[in-house]
């Protein structure tokens, strides 16, 4: 019940502050884009466009959402009230997944990609995985520059294979990479596909501990004293 | 209510909070008073919960705070020095929001934003309010789902006079309803007229504990200042209290009908604070 009220109040606070008003632009936009490409390479474009947009918009808003919260020191409240920070991240991850699902959706149907429900699976486990990085670096850095700045490396390492793995250039122990599993994950439902939700699944987990030990970090010098 | 036992707490090598120890029985207000830097508000994060590294005990409730659950956020409420809500949201749904996050009864939101004057302002974005309407909207905030504890980080700071009247009138209404109430301030005024008992607290010491009337009167540093006029000038003269009998001037004046005012100063809670740590509180 928390969980789900939570959920709702970061959707409404995305709604307020934009989001889903950008992300209608961006539809359009990108909507145009892949019309004005050739057939043949639009799934694959529409796959490229999912996995660096939708997918990884939490890469890049988490940074501005935890600097408001910190700045409007909504975060403090937060902390003392009944909210686990496991449910705080959990909700941040969801809501933002939730307007990525629907990108992608778009961005499927528009591109007459075939593996529609794999491309949403990758896309809901890819936008947790990324908007969970984005909250950890948030937690890290001090200003949004300082936050751009540290999401490329990211961007780099999980980008590159991904889309080196989209062309052809594959290996089996590349699906260990969360981005390639997400690629393969859009490209189609083969005997893989179990395993790649469950690489997903253990990455998920993993940062999801990783920012849960960060978050304690940033509560515990929230105010007062700091060394 | 509260009970604070040996408790030391460092952020490095250096001893931050050092042996403290301190009860609050339920209903009572409990001031820190102390500069910047004191400790007073990682005193207040050891009682809510946020550091867990102590040594000693901190019980909030019956619970140790290092060992709490998340039901302990149940009973207790913060009021943050600075307002912590959502700007882009209305009052309304400030509260709404927020109240949402507790599992317990909660007050009526139209009967607590009508209660600080801030009924006519519910569906206004609070990036619009005042700084006085933020405070007061920030301290409804924290009682909306009636704490047993409630946690005041210089509830007025910045604020008017009118503001400030207004809100120690909201903490002392949350006082006769039973809650106990820890504030932390370096406003003596403050301290003075809303604390049952005050803490000095200096370089994470407690250096002294009492009511502030006891504080203040411990040091009998109580003057009489009296006027007079004398070949038509108008004179002033002071002695302490307790020695009001031995002045032969003022007995003299006083037979003769002479005084034109008299009156008795005693020190403030800041000059205590200062003669017992050898520090201002500002």
């Amino acid at each position: 019940m928390r969980l789900k009220n939570l959920i709702l109040g970061d959707m409404k606070f995305q709604y307020k502050y934009g989001f889903y008003a950008v992300y209608l632009i961006l539809v359009i936009l990108y909507s145009c884009i892949l019309f004005a490409l050739p057939e043949g390479w639009r799934e694959k474009a529409a796959d490229i466009m999912i996995l660096t947009d939708p997918a990884a918009m939490g890469l890049f808003f988490m940074g501005a959402i935890l600097m408001l919260e910190k700045s409007q020191r909504v975060i403090n409240s937060i902390a003392v009230s009944p909210v686990e920070t496991w449910e705080y991240i959990i909700s941040k991850a969801v809501s933002i997944s939730i307007i990525s699902v629907l990108v992608a959706l778009v961005l499927s149907l528009i591109s007459g990609k075939s593996n529609v429900f794999g491309t949403l699976t990758g896309t809901f486990l890819g936008s947790i995985i990324f908007t969970m990085l984005g909250l950890w670096i948030a937690m890290k850095v001090k200003t949004l520059n300082s936050f751009m700045v540290c999401t490329v490396p990211i961007e780099i390492i999980f980008f590159v294979p991904a889309i080196l793995y989209l062309f052809g250039i594959q290996s089996k122990w590349m699906l260990l990479l969360p981005a390639c599993a997400i690629m393969h994950m859009y490209m189609g439902y083969d005997s893989y596909f179990f395993l790649c939700l469950l690489i997903c699944v253990i990455w998920s987990t993993l940062i999801l501990y990783l920012v849960n030990k960060t978050f304690a970090k940033v509560v515990r010098n929230m105010g007062g004293m700091k060394l | 209510m509260i009970k604070v036992k040996d408790l030391t707490f460092s952020y490095n090598n250096k001893p931050f909070i050092e042996n403290v120890n301190f009860e609050v029985q339920k209903g009572e207000i409990f001031g820190f008073l102390g500069p910047s830097g004191a400790g007073k508000s990682t005193l207040q994060k050891i009682l809510t919960g946020l550091i867990t590294d102590y040594q000693g005990s901190a019980m909030v409730n019956g619970q140790e705070s290092k060992k709490h659950d998340q039901h302990f956020y149940e009973k207790i409420g913060v009021d943050f020095e600075f307002p912590s809500l959502y700007e882009k949201l209305t009052a309304k749904q400030n509260l709404e929001f927020f109240g949402s996050l507790y599992s317990g009864k909660l007050w009526n939101v139209e009967e607590l934003l009508d209660s600080v004057g801030l009924l006519t302002d519910a569906n206004k974005k609070v990036g619009a309010f005042s700084k006085g309407m933020k405070s007061r909207l920030n301290f409804v905030k924290s009682i909306l789902h009636n704490p047993e504890v409630l946690f005041l980080d210089e509830p007025t700071s910045g604020l008017d006079p009118s503001n400030s009247r207004q809100m120690k009138e909201m903490i002392l209404k949350e006082k006769e309803k039973g809650t106990t109430i820890i504030l932390t301030t370096h406003n003596m005024l403050d301290a003075t007229e809303l604390c049952d008992r005050v803490a000095f607290i200096v370089d994470g010491k407690i250096k002294a504990l009492d009511t502030p009337h006891n504080l203040i009167m411990r040091r009998g540093a109580v003057k009489l200042s009296y006027s007079y006029t004398e070949n038509g000038k108008e004179c002033i003269k002071e002695c302490m209290l307790s020695e009001s009998s031995q002045d032969v001037l003022l007995q003299k004046l006083i037979s003769e009908n002479r005084i034109k005012s008299i009156h008795s100063s005693e020190p403030t809670l800041n000059d205590i604070f200062i003669e017992v740590t050898g520090r201002g509180l500002q």
